[in-house]
């Protein structure tokens, strides 16, 4: 039976994403414990030294992916290639077209798949998962015949370990079966990814009240060098545009910094957080799974806490 | 044309977390005293899809849904019901009882399948017990019918469903053939409240039961016999336990406090 770990990567922009790299390096340091082979699956066109020197032994590119559904596509090869190799197991990153791909691929070979894992330890054939809000967490069977995991993003950390130019390299080129057709494409805002840039982020959910907190936090944001981001139930009420959603469905961050006022920490929201340095929470709620999540904080209202700490921040600034 | 609208009936999510308990021995979660379950959330925004699609699609649409649990989840069968949907199929079977995402595909897609005359199946994206989103792709993959996950809008026409799916950084339209599966997301907006007058008709409304001989499952294929995934266990997990609580009674000590301490941990 393999041992070996394949890693289905996406594309941000023409490079491996970095959650990709991660899961390189995470396969990388699971195949040196466990044994094993370590090959990505990526579409053609991007930098294969960059999964080289984090740990890919053999780099598959997806040729003509570009001109075809992206997940579509992607399943396509994957369904191929893992029902002939048939790896230990098979890594995706738990992101919207990572899971979509990763569901579709587990559901057509019939393998075990566990989404969201934020931990792996395969000498157990096991992974850990969040569920029911985050409140609890579940061990689940990883099982010895081949698998399917997605991974939370953060989970593995992305080294560089080896030169590059070792790495055996070929394509395939699959199509999908072209019952989906792509009619039009929003681009990527470009606000999405200040946030994913951004050193402090002042965040708010639905406990800041209103568009009046955001405005707060604005004044927070100008303060303190950041900017600000929100949680989905804010955007759901209008406050702030989605292109400021930090979650699931939005935009995974990792500021130095982030305020969380208002915001009661869903798992969907703190999957997005993962990466943030030090987290500040503000929340009128103290059972709630941010203040368990949190560096720092206080039990108050926003609202009522806000204009205050801008106060004092301000004199803070000219003592 | 005759929608599928799948719902699943879990323990609500916002039950405080002092309120959970764990059965260790069968590692499921007990109810918690006084707190009733509810109706996923991701699963009435698929309901409120599939209405919005037979508002303009016409009278002549027919919205069936469909859970596979215990008796208590008649309450989310008439739920949706109550929103409009025409009818209620609810498949009970101790058979059933601890399965995965892939056996509950295979439950519902077998009674996808005994309908007969399905045009698409909406299902929420994704359980707000669990979280895994396997569901509606598994149904997609057993019928062999075009799967479109995460939608924030669905429009249906001439045979083909349009779908706009969220993406990280923007969104994507879609065009499949029918008959085809969705999953909804939260960006669609808020399912409709149901007035008092559907409540009651919802009462009136049926609601048929299946159990696995009904549907011509093996009892082997579906439940726990039948899951590929394993729980080993279900716990509550450590958290940080690390964090500083801001000490003041007033707002004005919270302010003073907070900034000292970001200043003091050299975060500002």
């Amino acid at each position: 039976m393999s041992n070996d770990i394949w890693v289905v990567g996406e594309l941000r922009g023409s490079e491996p994403s970095p959650w990709t790299l991660e899961l390189v390096s995470g396969a990388s340091a699971l195949a040196a414990e466990n044994g094993g082979h370590v090959t990505v699956l990526i579409p053609e066109g991007s930098d294969a030294g960059a999964l080289e020197r984090h740990g890919a032994e053999t780099v598959v590119s997806i040729a003509g992916a570009a001109e075809q559904p992206p997940v579509e596509v992607t399943v396509a090869a994957a369904r191929e290639l893992l029902a002939t190799e048939r790896p230990r197991l098979t890594l995706f990153p738990d992101s919207l077209c990572g899971r979509d791909a990763a569901s579709q691929v587990a559901a057509a070979l019939e393998l075990s798949f566990v989404s969201a894992c934020e931990r792996i330890t395969l000498s157990e054939n096991s992974a850990i998962r969040s569920c029911f809000r985050g409140q609890l967490s579940a061990t689940l069977d990883l099982p010895a015949g081949a698998a399917i995991a997605t991974v939370c993003e953060h989970t593995f950390q992305a080294r560089e370990t080896r030169e590059a130019g070792h790495a055996e390299r070929r394509s395939v080129e699959p199509q999908s079966d072209g019952r989906v057709v792509v009619t039009d494409t929003v681009a990527p805002d470009p606000e999405a990814l200040g946030l994913q840039e951004a050193d402090v982020l002042a965040s708010g959910g639905l406990g800041v009240g209103g568009p009046a907190g955001f405005e707060l936090l604005e004044r927070l944001a100008r303060l303190v060098g950041g900017t600000t981001s929100a949680s989905r139930a804010a955007v759901d009420q209008g406050w702030v545009p989605r292109s400021k959603q930090v979650g699931q469905t939005g935009v995974s961050v990792t500021p130095r910094v982030y305020f969380a006022c208002g915001i009661s920490g869903a798992l969907q929201h703190m999957v997005g957080i993962r990466g943030a340095g030090k987290v500040v929470a503000l929340n009128t709620d103290q059972a709630a799974p941010i203040m368990q999540e949190a560096d720092l904080a206080a039990v108050g209202d926003a609202a009522e806490v806000l204009p205050l700490l801008l106060n004092e921040l301000d004199n803070g600034g000219t003592s | 044309m005759h929608f599928v609208v799948c719902a699943k009936q879990i323990p609500d999510p916002e039950t405080p977390p002092a309120a959970f308990r764990i059965d260790e021995q069968s590692n499921e979660v007990v109810p918690a005293q006084g707190i009733a379950p509810v109706l996923s959330q991701f699963d009435g925004m698929a309901a409120e899809a599939a209405l919005r699609v037979k508002e303009t699609a016409g009278d002549d649409t027919k919205i069936t849904v469909i859970s596979m649990g215990k008796e208590s989840a008649q309450a989310a069968i008439k739920q949706v019901l109550a929103m409009g949907a025409d009818e209620g199929l609810l498949l009970e079977d101790d058979a059933f009882e601890g399965g995965d995402s892939y056996t509950t595909a295979t439950v519902l897609s077998a009674a996808i399948e005994k309908l007969g005359d399905v045009d698409a199946v909406f299902c929420g994206r994704q359980a707000a017990d669990w979280d895994m989103g396997q569901v509606g792709l598994g149904i997609s993959e057993l019928m062999n019918w075009p799967g479109s996950i995460i939608a924030s809008d669905v429009q249906v026409a001439d045979g083909k469903m349009s779908v706009k799916r969220v993406l990280a950084d923007g969104f994507e339209t879609v065009e499949v053939p029918m008959p085809a599966v969705v999953t909804v997301s939260n960006e669609l907006g808020e399912p409709r409240y149901p007035k008092l007058q559907q409540i009651m008709q919802a009462a009136r409304k049926t609601v048929n039961t299946m159990t696995a001989a009904d549907l011509g499952l093996d009892a082997s294929s579906v439940g726990a016999a039948g899951a590929r995934l394993k729980l080993e266990r279900l716990f509550i997990p450590e958290v940080g336990g690390d964090c500083d609580m801001i000490e003041g009674e007033s707002p004005e000590e919270q302010a003073q406090a907070l900034v000292a301490a970001l200043r003091e941990a050299k975060v500002l």
